[in-house]
């Protein structure tokens, strides 16, 4: 009886050890000679990359471009302040069409969006575009918070001066592609407003916002939308739990504010 | 020699080592299920009204809009990927943060190879021959008219076959004592792996998604691997080393350096050829940084392979020109 058991458990130990040298000949296989069988997939994307659009078809083009805020990060409906600006714009003109192009990335900083400025796509949408929001510069200046640690005036300068540079080349790309369009840039607010040395993350984001308006000031229908003063008060009610993005209703204050901007005299010329 | 494997295989069950190890793996797994379990309350508790479908949604939304404005800088493959790979917990409906069985069973494997399945390969292997010399049975065994040869190799092919059947009830038990506790979906979720490292630079440009049955099919047979040649050297002090303690202590300080040596070696490039450091082959196939450079899984195979069949050469021969009194 007990020779039986042990002769069993002798032929599966046989088997699962063919079963796992046959795993060990996968990997092998897979690691070596695994030819990335998703490139054929991939290809088909590229070629379809000549848009060409038609930009008097009596359709309102948004085109949204920068970080988290554009990308909408913090909001659980994920509209962010582009979706709650539409929302708002739908609602002032109801049989008017609106196209929104949103290309915001997490974490972007002002010299990836210069970067990202250079791509046909991105090019064509904006040359159609009627209105362009863009919302850049939060994370050159916090840096995912690691600004904070180090908030001495030279440190700060030097950030702002980069900022200023990048930003110079992104509006008068920006300008040069679409000159007409308006031109909304997003303003920061101080995510920190209410934790230490509230003064001085303050003064340095309205000195920011002052340096950016006047960047912005050279640009014809360029517009630099205040919004430190949107979360001044109740900071904790506008944002999300990660302290950092606004939550749905900054997001909305934010939205409400450009939307109430835009006016629709060009449009019935 | 069947016969010789089978006294071999009844001596290793006659002193419970197989039920040891089992009831050790058992109750680990049964401690991670239950702590895993708890975490995933807690997240629930503190993430309790945030949709992981929105959040999931935007993180793709985020990945789509860097894929439109040509922001990848030649991630694009990956990102595909990874588009796909959450995708298919959207169209499941299964929450990415609180998978599976299939999800623990990889993740306990990929940490279970360095430490974890070697020491329960080191409770098998420890005493196969020296417990011959203290109890004093080794003689019995070579006053026999069978070649000293024959006997190790049947010593040495009942270990194989109890690596074999402990890698497979390691499989088993996590995923059915996991798989009751989390439930048995996912086996079909797609897993990234063929990244590779050129230059110290991840290159993703080979990246490929496998379905997760066959990732843990291929994880565990890096696993057995690992055990097999941790088995081997084992197998080699147990012949070497009179005394069961010492084969355990020795062992034990090799495996521990290992987890230690692979911390810091960066700097000590010939430390790649030592095993202990060549152990985590699963890192391989996942996006990990080697510990040295200019380690690869094709790299520590071949150092894993030189050790075992070393180790291997100095039994037998120790074994069968040793004076035995």
């Amino acid at each position: 009886m007990k020779g039986n058991w042990i002769q069993g458990l002798m032929a599966a130990s046989a088997l699962s050890g063919l079963i796992w040298l046959g795993g060990l000949g996968w990997t092998l296989q897979d690691y070596f000679a695994g030819a990335p069988d998703t490139a054929g997939t991939s290809i088909p994307a590229a070629a379809e990359e000549t848009p060409a659009l038609a930009v008097d078809d009596g359709k309102f083009r948004v085109v949204a471009l920068g970080d988290s805020i554009t990308r909408g990060a913090g909001d659980p409906d994920g509209k962010g302040y582009v979706g709650y600006m539409v929302e708002a714009l739908k609602t002032k003109a109801k049989d008017q069409e609106i196209l929104v192009k949103n290309y915001g990335i997490n974490g972007m900083r002002t010299p990836d969006l210069a970067a990202s400025l250079t791509e046909p796509a991105v090019r064509s949408e904006l040359k159609a575009a009627d209105v362009i929001v863009v919302s850049v510069g939060g994370n050159d200046l916090f840096r995912g918070g690691e600004t904070l640690g180090n908030l001495n005036p030279d440190n700060i300068a030097s950030i702002q001066e980069a900022y200023l540079v990048d930003l110079d080349g992104v509006l008068k790309d920006l300008r040069g592609v679409n000159p007409s369009a308006k031109l909304f840039l997003i303003g920061l607010y101080n995510p920190f407003i209410a934790m230490k040395d509230t003064k001085t993350t303050t003064k340095i984001v309205r000195d920011w916002n002052y340096q950016a308006a006047e960047t912005a000031a050279v640009y014809p229908d360029t517009v630099l939308v205040p919004t430190l003063d949107l979360f001044q008060l109740q900071v904790q009610d506008y944002l999300a739990r990660d302290q950092f993005h606004p939550n749905a209703e900054g997001y909305r204050l934010i939205g409400e504010r450009v939307a109430s901007l835009i006016t629709w005299k060009e449009e019935s010329e | 020699m069947i016969n010789l494997v089978y006294n071999e295989m009844v001596k290793i069950t006659g002193k419970r080592r197989l039920v040891v190890v089992t009831l050790i793996i058992a109750i680990l797994i049964s401690l991670f299920t239950y702590a895993q379990f708890q975490q995933a309350a807690e997240n629930r508790k503190r993430f309790g009204d945030v949709d992981w479908r929105t959040a999931l949604e935007q993180r793709i939304a985020g990945w789509e809009s860097r894929l439109a404005n040509g922001s990848g800088r030649g991630d694009e493959g990956e990102l595909e990927m990874r588009i796909a790979q959450q995708r298919y917990y959207l169209d499941r409906n299964i929450n990415p943060s609180e998978p599976g069985a299939p999800t623990f069973v990889r993740g306990f494997v990929e940490n279970g190879i360095t430490l974890l399945l070697p020491l329960m390969m080191m409770i098998v292997a420890a005493d196969l021959v020296s417990s011959e010399h203290s109890s004093g049975t080794i003689k019995v065994l070579l006053t026999r008219s069978v070649r000293r040869w024959r006997i190790l190799l049947s010593k040495y092919l009942a270990l194989m076959l109890s690596v074999s059947i402990i890698i497979t009830l390691f499989g088993v038990l996590s995923t059915v004592i996991s798989g009751l506790v989390f439930g048995f979906q996912g086996w079909d979720a797609p897993v990234l792996t063929g990244f590779t490292v050129t230059g110290g630079e991840l290159d993703t440009s080979g990246v490929r998604s496998l379905p997760q049955w066959q990732f843990i099919l291929m994880e565990l047979g890096l696993a057995w691997f690992v055990s097999l040649v941790v088995a081997t050297i084992t197998f080699m002090l147990s012949v070497l080393v009179r005394t069961t303690a010492a084969v355990m202590g020795i062992m034990l300080a090799c495996l521990i350096a290992g987890t230690i040596l692979r911390e810091m070696v960066e700097s000590w490039e010939t430390a790649k050829y030592l095993f202990m450091v060549n152990l985590e082959l699963i890192d391989y196939l996942q996006d990990a940084d080697p510990p040295i450079a200019g380690m690869s899984l094709g790299f520590s195979l071949l150092v894993l392979l030189v050790w075992g069949i070393g180790a291997l050469i100095v039994s037998f021969v120790s074994f069968t020109r040793r004076d035995v009194y």
